[in-house]
């Protein structure tokens, strides 16, 4: 016994504490961006500088004279919130029908679903450059932008949803059938309340899918539309290889996205089963 | 539920027609750039011309790659989308050809003959002009005067090879973080192909015979290769095939190259003032190793602006605009952009600030772009042929291999030739 | 309406936005893929517009299996979608288990652990490739030429002096080369998505049966045995969902790949297709016929595994 509650003491320190390294470990490469943003092109190659040096907003205060960097990020919110929101709208009834009135085809739907997230973007470029632009003239607008990033997060969105909802006893929205509640009333009034979690972290990474994509948003616009991706694409490679610039430019376009997640971690950890929970 | 959804639909409809309305009323340009110093320049110069004109600028910068893929894709299908696009020397003829890109005409004031003829003929099809150069560069070697001088070595102009090479091993320090030669390594047509190929040029090879069937697997090119192959592998920094212009860029200013053999534009942004320049070496042809490239500005048939256009890419390559930057607050004449007018390099207040305006000069002025017996294509470091950026990157990322030591010389080349055949045989050459 | 009726209204929508997403350009790629289509030509101008007239039938097909990286792309992109598979596993069950129980500060490790998910992809390609890995500039490169730097000086010292002279001098690696580039894209995507597997799992373990565990430690059962006789299998279906959704996300790896070696050693096939989409709309949509392919039939395997206890 006494063996037992050394060791569990031992224990006590010794895996909190190479936790902590871990978690450093995998933080250090974003600590390092923000660091380098602060650091004048020049300090940040030297290493005598690697980490004792003047700070500078010089990077950040170029940034936004060279580029717009708020109409980038406006937009990087107006596309993914929107997209987030469509997919919900489109996603909520079909996971719904899906979880409470399955048929012998919904697992064979769902699956195709899931399939079309599997289609390499590459593939389907060219076509969707032609359509977009000569055949709709949608190129370029917010709308092009919401509508395509809603269509490559649907699948995950019914999926997601879909496992959330099965959990939920069948026995509560047949209860609600019988006391007359219209359908709407069901989703509006049982289930959104009680699979409020689901939803919300589903949203959540939704939103994040949104604000990383890059091969579409990058392709499908040019001014109007453009998002935080095309400002990142027009500086990964400027002439002459500005670390401290690249870097102010990246830890603008990451930071909004990862503060949103440090403080919706607990929703996304909440909801974030994909039914893998029994 | 509907009702809900025809809300949301038509916020975003709304957002959308919202950017659209803006535009009328006064004419906007969008500009479709890379992300380089001289154009990042041009748009705060530019705002002068909006306040004069007031023809609203919309600035599109991308990533060269990306940028030559969108404007590519959108030329291609019709266009629309930019009024002006950046294109370089080896596209402007060809999309000239195509009649993807209007031919540029200006007036008497513009003086098209000052135009250095080297840039005028490169951006020409038939002899109609398609596309006016911001910037126009050549290559050439540059080192460390302090380090050849400690070494007891020097670099001559057209110096042999084997010269430089012996010079590269006798600064070669890596102990103390002193590479003896930085040269561009990362797989590309425009990075490490442009100076492989200005190698390949000087040791008498070409891309194509007067078939145009690949030669990629003659003597020259073997000879080339294997030159290269132990210059940068034996006296260059490590992750050389990781390095092009910006990296090496990088690399030079911290003062951890001997030399550097590549776009006379550095020569601008090189910070140590024990910089020499020599023109680029050669193998004991006429052939030299330099290249010539500019950073142009075109007009794609589908833009429905192409008037306004026309007149802003008038301005933006005058002798004004090299006034305009010299004479900016933020700029000066250190900034101007350089190998495109032979007025430029008249100009006193250049002359003074710009060391190597001479050595940029006589580097462009000896650059052949010209089909001749060896090489039935026009273009120096490339062939102006829709395929080559096909077969040029295909070929990079086999020198790439052959330098990190992946692939023997011979293996590389033996996989070049084949994947450059089946390109041109599938586009039709034979 | 009936009881059939509704639930398949409801899902219409969902369906026939995805259908159209995926048939309309789908079919055209399909069509280009018949037909001799380039951008640009000099030499056969024809071929510069989409028309029946210039079908070619299986050619572009045929022209896809013989080029240079095709079979290497699949088997690439085999290896890469693997590696990151197994690495993000592994970690994400060792970091999952760890932070499981409370101990102080674990909201932060758990905020610091997550982040890297957030990354856009281009900026993590970017930041891991120069500001880390770069084998002169980077902090790689730093910490090596500083390592050499101070066993240099320690040489020097008596006695010790002679231990040192047997150490070699380290060379500084580059993960841009042939060799390296996919080790380097494994490193930087596993990287990112070691976080997602970590989310997941735990999640599941909050639902692990506690008391299951109490019997277990009475009856004398090590850590060890516990974790691999109750953890793993109690995690088994989370681990395949963490398989399947990586295992969509990176089938179409891109930036990344771009970005450490444009294509050098390092390749898949939506990057075959890129390459192809510069010029030879044919073979890049025959490619792209090929992806679509492999895709539904990794599809198939992972959507079974995973499918078959989904409507349990």
């Amino acid at each position: 016994m006494a063996t037992v509650s050394q060791n569990s003491k031992l224990g006590n320190v010794l895996w909190p504490a190479l936790a902590w390294i871990i978690a450093l470990v995998f933080f250090f490469p974003i600590f390092w961006l923000v660091f380098t943003s602060f650091k004048t092109d020049a300090d940040a190659v030297k290493p005598e500088f690697l980490f004792f040096f003047t700070p500078t907003l010089e990077n950040y205060t170029n940034m936004t004279q060279n580029y717009d960097y708020w109409r980038f990020a406006t937009n990087s919110v107006i596309t993914s919130s929107f997209a987030t929101l469509f997919a919900l709208v489109v996603g909520v009834p079909a996971a719904y029908a899906m979880a409470f009135n399955p048929s012998r085809h919904t697992k064979d739907i769902l699956m195709w679903m899931l399939s079309t997230k599997m289609l390499p973007a590459a593939a389907v470029l060219y076509p969707m450059t032609f359509l977009t632009k000569n055949m709709l003239g949608i190129y370029d607008t917010h709308f092009l932008v919401i509508l395509v990033l809603c269509l490559i997060n649907l699948p995950i969105v019914v999926w997601m949803l879909f496992t959330y909802f099965k959990e939920i006893p069948k026995e509560i929205i047949e209860a609600g059938k019988m006391d007359g509640v219209s359908t709407w009333g069901e989703i509006k009034d049982i289930l959104i309340p009680l699979a409020w979690g689901g939803i919300a972290s589903t949203a959540l990474l939704t939103f994040i899918f949104c604000w990383n994509e890059a091969y579409w948003t990058v392709r499908l616009t040019t001014i109007d539309a453009a998002t935080l991706s095309t400002l990142i694409e027009g500086n990964r490679a400027p002439e002459g290889l500005f670390f401290g610039r690249l870097a102010a430019v990246s830890t603008a376009a990451v930071a909004p996205i990862v503060i949103l997640g440090w403080f919706c971690q607990k929703q996304l950890v909440a909801g974030l089963t994909f039914g893998a929970v029994k | 539920m509907t009702s809900l959804r025809n809300t949301a639909l038509g916020l975003a409809m709304g957002i959308a027609s919202a950017s659209v309305a803006a535009a009328d009323g006064h004419t906007e340009l969008t500009i479709a750039i890379v992300n380089n110093g001289h154009m990042i320049n041009m748009q705060k110069v530019a705002e002068a011309y909006t306040a004069d004109t007031g023809v609203a600028l919309n600035w599109v910068s991308l990533e060269e790659g990306v940028l030559r893929e969108q404007v590519t894709s959108d030329t291609a299908t019709g266009g629309g989308q930019y009024d002006i696009i950046n294109i370089g020397m080896q596209e402007a003829p060809i999309w000239g050809a195509a009649g993807w890109i209007e031919p540029l005409e200006f007036g008497a004031e513009y003086d098209v003959d000052d135009m250095l003829p080297a840039m005028r003929n490169g951006l020409s099809h038939e002899g109609t002009l398609y596309a006016a150069p911001f910037y126009g560069e050549s290559s050439m070697v540059m080192y460390r005067k302090d380090l050849t001088e400690a070494a007891g070595v020097t670099i001559a102009d057209n110096d042999s090879w084997d010269n430089v090479k012996a010079a590269a091993a006798a600064m070669h320090d890596p102990d103390n973080g002193v590479y003896g030669a930085c040269l561009r390594g990362k797989p590309g047509w425009g990075d490490n192909m442009a100076f492989v190929t200005t190698v390949v040029n000087s040791f008498g090879g070409a891309w194509f015979d007067a078939d145009m069937r690949p030669a990629l697997e003659s003597d020259e090119w073997k000879a080339a290769i294997n030159f290269y192959v132990d210059l940068l592998g034996n006296y260059g920094p490590p992750g050389s095939e990781g390095n092009s212009f910006n990296e090496i860029l990088a690399l030079y200013n911290e003062d951890k190259c001997g030399m550097w053999i590549d776009a006379t534009i550095a020569a601008s942004f090189l910070e140590n003032d024990n910089v020499a320049y020599a023109q680029s070496p050669n193998a004991g042809n006429p052939v030299g190793a330099n290249w010539l490239w500019a950073w142009a500005m075109a007009v794609p048939t589908g833009s429905p602006n192409s008037e306004a256009a026309h007149d802003f890419i008038e301005w933006a390559t005058s002798k004004a605009y090299i006034q305009a930057v010299g004479n900016h607050p933020d700029f000066g004449w250190g900034s101007v952009p350089t190998g495109t007018r032979a007025s430029t390099y008249a100009i006193p207040e250049f002359q003074a600030v710009a060391k190597f305006a001479a050595a940029e000069m006589a580097a462009i002025e000896s650059a052949a772009p010209a089909a001749t017996d060896i090489k039935p294509y026009v273009g120096v470091q490339f062939a102006a042929i829709p395929e080559f950026p096909e077969v040029g990157s295909a070929v990079a990322q086999e020198i790439a291999a052959a330098l990190s030591g992946a692939k023997s010389v011979d293996e590389a080349l033996a996989a070049s030739q084949a994947a450059a055949d089946a390109i041109m045989s599938e586009a039709g050459y034979y | 309406m009936s009881n059939r009726t509704l639930p398949r209204i409801l899902q219409t929508p969902a369906v026939i936005l995805l259908l159209i997403w995926m048939l309309v350009p789908l079919s055209m790629t399909l069509y280009f893929s018949f037909i001799r289509y380039v951008l640009n030509s000099s030499i056969r101008p024809e071929w510069m517009s989409p028309s029946l007239s210039n079908w070619r039938g299986f050619g572009n097909y045929k022209y896809v299996l013989d080029a240079k990286d095709f079979w290497f792309a699949i088997q690439n992109s085999v290896f890469i979608v693997t590696s990151i598979l197994v690495l993000t596993v592994v970690l994400g069950l060792g970091i999952a288990v760890l932070i499981n129980k409370s101990f102080p500060g674990r909201g932060i490790v758990r905020v610091l652990l997550i982040s890297p998910f957030f990354v856009m992809p281009a900026v993590n390609a970017v930041l891991w490739i120069n500001m880390i890995l770069d084998p002169v500039l980077g902090l790689q490169g730093i910490a090596v030429g500083s390592i050499n730097d101070m066993i240099d000086g320690l040489r020097d010292f008596p006695v010790l002096g002679v231990f040192f002279n047997l150490w070699p001098t380290f060379e500084p690696i580059s993960f841009r080369a042939t060799q390296t580039s996919a080790y380097a894209v494994i490193m930087m995507v596993a990287w990112q998505w070691t976080p997602f597997a970590v989310l997941i799992f735990m999640t599941s373990l909050q639902s692990e049966d506690e008391s299951q565990k109490e019997a277990a430690t009475l009856d004398g059962a090590s850590p060890w045995s516990q974790f691999i006789n109750l953890t793993v299998p109690h995690l088994a279906r989370p681990i395949a969902i963490v398989v399947m959704i990586q295992s969509i996300f990176h089938l179409s790896l891109y930036a990344e790949i771009e970005i450490v070696s444009r294509g050098s050693g390092n390749k898949n096939l939506p990057y075959l297709i890129g390459e192809f989409t510069n010029n030879n709309i044919g073979a890049a949509s025959a490619t792209g016929i090929f992806a679509v392919i492999l895709a539904n039939i990794i599809a198939i395997f992972l959507l079974r595994m995973v499918g078959k206890s989904l409507m349990d």
